[in-house]
């Protein structure tokens, strides 16, 4: 690159130099709102009621998803952010999204079964051992996730493999089998209740591995 | 030697083939049409390839930790354009460090950081790397040669300055260093990196991949020349240094446990002047069992790490150090207000050394055993009151056990302010080079063994507020006050001529100071960064002192030093940092202050490939920064990163 092009490079974006990625907050808020789109809660939410996603710890990610939710409905619902300072305020949300720094906190301080049917997401490494479902991972100045599945499963919450598929891993969730799986855009729910997912790799070269969400209720497929 | 350049040059050619090719195939990023779209209708697999800005620093982690922490993260490192461990710890405020030659560094916290002179060696931090002590048991020192790691797969440096020996152990006196590096399963795919400079050339590559469902594993290897500091009058100084190094970790995780399995080996040698090259090589292995249950964590682990080193210093000619570690720590629950931490270790460090005939251990070879026992338990005393309160039980060869407990207080005010309070005491055991050399000169012995040098001793008051008092600022402040025993002193025999000489504990005195650190993200592409450490030294000879080499012999350290750093993100993927720090005049040997400047010129030119364009201490053609005749010269060092 010559120093012109480098030039040209530094001045050629906006007048204030703005810069063209995201902060990590929007990339987030914007997640915890399409996760929403892949999960199945056990519960037929009622018409009217709102979809509340609860925040703890996170001013800055629920600033973002005040600005996100009003164009956005969740499963057909108005969406509402809540931001809650502890188990206390907790109420019943969908999805409690838990900030840096505090899964500790929930996994000593909010009670397990305060947590059925809400969609646990935290936000550091190891977050996943403080029973949460998702934790968000930044590696290489992206945010990723991962998934567990047994912690989903304890929430009464399917997840649907398409979530699995651009996950960095899937922790849990029974027999996971390299071979044998159905084709991964051929995804079916199946027939006995159990949910059979599918993980298409990030790396391509690698065959899908596939499963079943309640482990030891069904076979993997 | 011929074999040995073949290989290098072999495995350059690898690497260099590896970057023309990635360099090649690679399209550039589509950042700008992603800017245009609406976020939130992204799909969930354009999300995962989002670049979020890298300048919002991520200390949330800290909040509620009664400790004066601050955290290196990956992206600072990356960012820092700087290309080694010693050098990457100066972006910690509450560090002091300092290059003494071109491969070795002394870093030190909260003052008391030695003086060469006396041999009185920087030697009251702990240094982990994934767990391991890499601090030297021979000396309680670090060997900054020793410390490289492959950066790229660096997740965060945790730097903590104060007491810290209840949980991380021994030699927790002054600070404990924790190098954490990414699980393999968050390292997958390729990596090479080529950089090339005026003062440093690197080469490394590491490649991650699947064994199966639940086992992932990396390799990694690179090699690098550091070149030469330069001497007063503008001759090389003729200390330039290579390495080469490999290494490997692996995770095998099921729905509970982890277990990991990791090992590193290295080889490098180190030019001298008017004298054959010196030599360090080492390796390690070490395995982790990991048990997250519903209600307790388990950890099991166990390493051996064998460090050799040929050259002049404190061990004379040479030694080999085997160290057998193995540890145990469990979480527990108990009740809903209380968390406990229990654990037990034992390691051994056996060693030989080459005797100089003016520096001799006795005995050459030995085998030390230190054991240690603790239990802290966290209570929530009420909402945002959290009690930390532990002890631990440290048995070592000369002094036996020794309690070192520790008591914390932290009081969240807020969702955005923590102010923590701690009190603890910790110990620096004796080591052989404290109680088993003999120095002499010809036939005369001048410095005699001494077996009765009890531990250096400190008992540390802290304070300290966490806080983020608008969305934009993020500060911490931690003033501290420790008072010392039994410091090292160098003591006369009574004879006529004062001879032999021995170590003994005839110092005492307090320090205090503080460590302040603060983030404002100016707006949404530029963050500044101001770091700071004050300290000041009250030291006094006991009564009965021989006050031999005076009292300067404890310490030849600045009153205060500070950082400021900015980081920029502009248009295009392009980055800029850099960052002008400040160091206090030295008072005995003196030496005056100085400043001086660290930048990069970063751009992400696809989606695998980072170009960058780094200046090390740009504002002087040479600066000194530890006494003596050696200077760090100005440099700059181009860099190519690409991943597939």
């Amino acid at each position: 690159m010559t120093a012109a092009a480098l030039m040209t490079a530094l001045w050629a974006g906006s007048p204030a130099w703005a810069a063209d990625t995201y902060s990590p907050n929007v990339v987030k808020a914007a997640y915890l709102v399409r996760f929403a789109g892949y999960v199945d809660w056990p519960e037929q939410m009622p018409a009217g009621t709102p979809f509340v996603i609860a925040v703890l710890g996170a001013p800055g990610v629920a600033r973002e998803l005040r600005h996100l939710l009003p164009g956005h409905p969740i499963h057909e619902l108005n969406a509402e952010v809540r931001e809650i300072t502890g188990a206390q305020d907790l109420g019943k949300p969908q999805i409690l999204y838990v900030g840096e720094g505090r899964a500790e906190y929930l996994r000593t301080a909010v009670p397990a079964r305060e947590l059925a049917s809400v969609l646990v997401v935290t936000d550091e490494e190891g977050g996943l051992n403080a029973g949460s479902a998702l934790n968000f991972l930044t590696i290489d100045r992206r945010v990723r996730f991962e998934v567990s599945l047994t912690a989903a499963d304890r929430s009464g919450l399917k997840i649907s493999s398409d979530l699995l598929g651009v996950a960095v891993r899937v922790r849990g969730g029974g027999r996971q089998s390299r071979d044998a799986c159905p084709p991964v855009d051929t995804f079916d729910p199946g027939d006995d209740g159990c949910t059979i997912w599918v993980v298409q790799r990030i790396d391509r070269r690698e065959p899908p591995m596939c499963g079943t969400v309640n482990a030891g209720a069904c076979e993997a497929a | 030697m011929i074999c040995g350049t073949n290989r290098a040059l072999r495995s350059g050619l690898i690497a260099w083939v590896l970057l023309l090719t990635c360099l090649s195939g690679s399209n550039p990023v589509h950042g700008d049409e992603a800017v245009s779209e609406d976020i939130a209708r992204m799909s969930l697999a354009d999300l995962a390839n989002v670049e979020v800005t890298s300048v919002s620093k991520s200390n949330e982690v800290l909040q509620g930790a009664p400790a004066s922490i601050y955290v290196i993260s990956h992206e600072d490192i990356i960012r820092s354009g700087l290309n080694s461990i010693p050098e990457v710890l100066r972006l910690a405020p509450n560090l002091l460090v300092t290059q003494v030659s071109a491969s070795q560094y002394t870093i030190a916290a909260r003052g008391l950081g030695g003086n060469q002179p006396a041999q009185n060696f920087p030697n009251k931090l702990l240094i982990l790397i994934d767990g391991r002590s890499v601090y030297s048991p021979l000396f309680s020192g670090i060997y900054a040669n020793t410390l490289d790691v492959m950066l790229e797969d660096v997740e965060r440096i945790e730097v903590i300055s104060g007491v810290g020996a209840t949980l991380w152990g021994a030699n927790a006196m002054n600070g404990v260093i924790n190098i954490i590096t990414r699980p393999s399963y968050l390292t997958q795919g390729s990596f090479v990196d080529a950089g090339a400079g005026n003062q440093a050339q690197t080469l490394g590559a590491r490649y991650g991949d699947r064994i199966d469902a639940d086992t992932t594993f990396r390799v990694y290897g690179f090699e690098f020349h550091r070149g030469a500091m330069e001497l007063g009058d503008g001759t090389t100084a003729h200390d330039g240094w290579s390495k080469g190094q490999g290494g490997f970790r692996s995770e095998w995780s099921a729905e509970r446990d982890t277990v990991t399995v990791q090992g590193d080996i290295y080889r490098g040698t180190e030019n001298e002047l008017g004298n054959s090259d010196g030599l360090v090589l080492g390796g390690n292995v070490l395995t982790r069992y990991q048990h997250h249950g519903t209600a307790s964590d388990l950890q099991v682990q166990a390493y051996y790490d064998q460090t050799e080193q040929f050259g002049p210093g404190p061990q004379g000619l040479g030694f080999v150090v085997h160290t057998y570690d193995v540890e145990l720590q469990q979480t527990l629950a108990a009740g809903r207000y209380n968390r406990i931490i229990w654990g037990a270790g034992e390691r051994v460090n056996s060693y030989g050394i080459a005797n100089a005939p003016t520096l001799l251990f006795e005995p050459s070879h030995h085998a030390l055993t230190l054991g240690n026992v603790f239990i802290q338990d966290t209570a929530a005393l009420a909402k945002a009151l959290n009690l930390t309160v532990g002890i631990k039980l440290e048995d070592d060869p000369w002094s036996g056990w020794s309690p070192l407990p520790d008591a914390r207080l932290s009081f969240s005010v807020d969702d955005r302010t923590t102010l923590w309070a701690a009190a603890s005491r910790a110990i620096r055991s004796p080591t052989p080079f404290d109680d088993e050399v003999v120095e002499k000169i010809a036939t005369i012995t001048y410095l005699a063994a001494n077996t009765a040098f009890r531990p250096e001793r400190v008992t540390a008051y802290e304070i300290g507020v966490r806080a983020q008092p608008r969305a934009d600022i993020s500060l911490s402040v931690a003033p501290f006050y420790n008072v010392y025993d039994d410091l090292r002193t160098i003591e006369t025999a009574a004879t006529p001529d004062g001879l032999p000489f021995y170590w003994g504990n005839s110092m005492r005195g307090d320090t205090f100071g503080v460590d302040a650190w603060a983030d404002w993200q100016v707006n949404d592409w530029w963050r500044l960064s101001p770091g700071f450490s004050w300290v000041r030294e009250r030291l006094a000879f006991k009564a009965g002192a021989s006050e031999l080499l005076g009292l300067a012999q404890a310490a030849d350290d600045p009153s205060s030093h500070a950082t400021l750093t900015s980081s920029m993100n502009f248009a295009h993927h392009v980055s800029f940092d850099a960052t002008v720090r400040y160091v206090g005049a030295l008072p005995s040997p003196s030496l005056p202050h100085y400043e001086d400047l660290d930048a990069r010129l970063g751009w992400q030119a696809s989606s695998t490939v980072e170009l960058s364009l780094a200046g090390a201490n740009l504002l002087h053609a040479g600066h000194t920064e530890f006494p003596g005749d050696e200077r760090i010269t100005r440099s700059v060092f181009a860099e190519a990163r690409c991943r597939f």
